[in-house]
């Protein structure tokens, strides 16, 4: 795939600051929702999210397809199988369904409880067909509450019966997944051997497909019919895909952690914080929550419900939250390599037009304020001046006099200011990246800005002094003279 | 430019004509419009001073006296007329020129001292020698030199917000004596000043034009100053009113000069 790598931690310091620019274009890919081109560790992420959706879904699917002849074709389509067969698995996915439904809304305690790890999972269900299995299962189930009841009115019985059902069934499931599997790769294929960067299902024909299966060993019949359904699995799994990639942006798995509250005891109190449950909601504790039927489900709602919204657009805040989740994973060498590339790219001088106009009003005023306080100085000293020239001092002198006061001041000021700039840009630093940003501190530009601030401010003391001086300096000697 | 010190102590000429003149005015008039009105501040003045004379000048006030220093001194420009200082048209030099003259040729002396106040003493004393590039010790020398002249070697390092007004006075004209100028011009020296400490400053002035033979021009209200003056000169309404020698005067005003004198 053409997607960029990210940068990883082996590949050591991203000097060419690809760091940042890799953040950049990551966000702004999934804020828009673009089709996301994904690295190779991004296919395999996609395929543990994709997956477990497509199962959870899968179950619901089954169930339609009582309802929905469309549905049931697709299914016979994908599965290879008879119409009889289809008809068989609706109602264990019912039954399943029903389950996933009673395990959602127990509370964390009593999920760990029932279920191994608290996850109604495929594994789970096949290791109760074991000798003894069930019969722990169900003696856990007596214990629970009586306020939440069973799918079944005799659960022994209903649940036994449910699992022989599931378990004699699971072979045509089986063939369902392995028969969209083997489509899905196929179609991949088909697509990217015609070259497109960006494969386009809509041009996918019927001969490319069916060219495709064959190479991938697949035999199909492959007819204008069932390419329209082949379309459909194809654009689900991407969906999926996109998801997966989602998953991918720290920001989204925050406003995730925010949909799927914390674990609560018994009595609904929190067991976790919402910042540590945010905290500990790591990618990979996303795909384990994900590789359940229940959390798939939700999970997949909520992502539903965030692509739905699209309310992610690239922000110096997100982009900033990126950066923090990093700093968070530790991933320093690469922070590191984007805050030397977010210096080297505002270390080119380059001002916004915000910025600019703060410049330059800014020096408006310092150049107002310095004149009109020189102007004062010399009216106060009309006297000493005036005598100054009595005693022989030129008009150059007086002038001079003037501007090397005002200079002064211009160097004490810009001092001040310099070590004020320098302290509240490094506190600021500090506040945005950690002490990452003492590690990168960059001395070379930051003393290149306090020299300049130096000098502009010495400048414009210097040019602010000349109209003050040059009165000082047309001051008549007799004023000298005058009482008042 | 000549250095006046060094003839100090001999005796002067008496005979007007044989005295040389070191400041001439001709026709001098100055007259400041303000709106509609015009005020003749001067309205024609004829003088020759002396190098080496105390010439005392008197008028009531607005009578034009602060004007004539500023005419004679080179501060401001007559509005026709001229001055001419050591046979120097004035009104010929230029900014820099200027400069120089205020700096080696004339001291002056105000009725409100005009001291830096941030600087002590000393450092007054020296400042019109750096404009004349002296700096350094020799400033430093020659300043102490002209405080002990007015009597104040003791008082170098005080500011001039720590001293009296006869004390800062006398400090001024330590500073006006700063680069040895041939003219000292006073402008109502002991206006601010009681009495007492008046005849002090007076005493001061006469000292420099016996011991250094400085040319003295001072405008005064204050008719004891007549006694040691050499010329006195009335202005009023801008002209002159009358120009005489000291031992004219006191033969018509004897008692009025005699009982100040007291
Ligand atoms: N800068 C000036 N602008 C306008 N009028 C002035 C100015 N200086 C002096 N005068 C006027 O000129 C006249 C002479 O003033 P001045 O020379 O100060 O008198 P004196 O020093 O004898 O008291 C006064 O009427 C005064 O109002
Ligand atoms: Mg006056």
């Amino acid at each position: 795939m053409s997607g960029p790598n990210p940068p990883t931690s082996t590949s050591g310091k991203l000097a060419t600051g690809r760091g940042a620019a890799w953040f950049v274009a990551e966000t702004d890919k999934t804020a828009g929702l673009a089709d996301p081109h994904l690295s190779d560790a991004g296919i395999q992420d996609a395929a543990a999210a994709a997956l477990p959706v497509a199962e959870a879904d899968l179950a619901m699917t089954l169930a339609e397809t009582t309802t929905n002849p469309e549905t049931a074709a697709e299914i016979a389509l994908l599965g290879q199988l008879s119409p009889e067969q289809v008809k068989q698995l609706a109602p264990v996915a019912r039954q399943e369904k029903k389950y996933v439904d009673f395990f959602d809304v127990l509370p964390a305690e009593r999920r760990e409880e029932l279920l191994r790890e608290g996850k109604l999972t495929q594994e789970w269900l096949a290791g109760l067909s074991k000798e003894g299995a069930l019969a722990a299962f169900l003696a856990k189930l007596a214990a629970v509450d009586k306020d939440h009841k069973f799918p079944d009115a005799k659960p022994a019985e209903g649940f036994a019966q449910f699992l022989a059902q599931w378990n004699e069934t699971e072979v045509l499931r089986n063939k369902i997944r392995a028969g969209r599997g083997e489509i899905f790769q196929a179609v991949q294929k088909a697509l990217h051997t015609r070259g497109a960067d960006e494969p386009d299902l809509a041009k996918l024909d019927t001969k490319a497909l069916t060219k495709a299966m064959a190479a991938a060993g697949v035999e199909r019949e492959i007819t204008i019919e069932t390419i329209e359904i082949i379309r459909r699995q194809i654009a689900l799994v991407r969906a999926s895909e996109k998801i997966a990639a989602l998953l991918d942006v720290p920001a989204i798995r925050e406003w995730l952690s925010r949909q799927i509250q914390p674990a609560k005891d018994s009595r609904g109190r929190k067991t976790m914080s919402d910042e540590a449950w945010a905290r500990s909601l790591t990618k990979g504790r996303l795909l384990e929550y994900a590789s359940t039927m229940d959390g798939g489900r939700r999970l997949r709602g909520y992502l539903d419900k965030l692509t739905g919204m699209r309310p992610l657009k690239l922000s110096p805040s997100r982009v900033q939250a990126v950066a923090e989740y990093w700093v968070r994973e530790k991933h320093l060498s690469d922070i590191e390599a984007g805050v030397l590339a977010n210096v080297a790219e505002s270390s080119q001088w380059g001002f916004s037009g915000r910025t600019v106009w703060l410049l330059v009003v800014s020096f408006m005023v310092c150049v107002v304020g310095i004149a009109n306080a020189m102007l004062m100085s010399v009216t106060e000293r009309f006297r000493e001046i005036a005598t100054m020239k009595c005693l022989g001092a030129t008009d150059r002198f007086i002038m001079l006099n003037f501007v090397l006061e005002s200079c002064i001041q211009g160097i004490a000021g810009g001092a001040c200011g310099t070590v004020l700039g320098l302290l509240l840009g490094t506190l600021r630093g500090m506040g945005s990246y950690g002490w990452i940003a003492m590690a990168n501190y960059p001395g070379g530009e930051v003393a290149a800005a306090a020299g300049i601030s130096l000098v502009a401010g010495v400048v414009i003391s210097a040019l602010a002094a000349v109209y003050p001086a040059w009165v000082a300096a047309r001051l008549a000697p007799m004023e000298a003279m005058r009482i008042e | 430019m000549t250095d006046t010190t060094s003839t100090a102590g001999e005796a002067k000429p008496t005979g007007p004509d044989e005295r040389a003149v070191i400041i001439r005015t001709r026709d001098l008039k100055k007259s400041y419009a303000m709106g509609e009105v015009t005020t003749h501040a001067l309205r024609g003045i004829d003088v020759e001073i002396y190098r080496g004379e105390f010439l005392c000048i008197l008028g009531p006030s607005g009578s034009g006296k602060s004007t004539f220093f500023n005419m004679v001194g080179g501060l401001d420009c007559p509005t026709s007329g001229k001055v001419f200082i050591d046979e120097v048209d004035v009104a010929q030099l230029n900014a820099i020129e200027l400069a120089f003259l205020r700096c080696r040729k004339i001291g002056y002396i105000f009725q409100t001292y005009n001291l830096v106040q941030y600087m002590t003493c000393l450092e007054n004393i020296t400042v019109p020698m750096a404009f004349a590039g002296v700096t350094g010790d020799d400033a430093r020398q020659r300043g102490m030199e002209l405080l002990q002249l007015v009597g104040l070697a003791e008082r170098w390092f005080h500011k001039p917000i720590e001293m009296s007004g006869g004390q800062q006075q006398r400090t001024a004209i330590a500073r006006s004596m700063a680069n040895r100028p041939s003219v000292l011009l006073c402008d109502e020296p002991t206006g601010n000043l009681d009495l007492r400490t008046g005849a002090e400053i007076h005493d001061v002035l006469q000292k420099l034009n016996k011991e250094r033979g400085v040319t003295i021009i001072c405008a005064t209200h204050d008719h004891r100053l007549i006694n040691k003056a050499d010329r006195i000169l009335w202005i009023r309404d801008g002209q002159v009113e009358r120009l005489a020698e000291r031992s004219q005067v006191v033969v018509q005003t004897g008692s009025i000069g005699g009982r100040e004198n007291e």
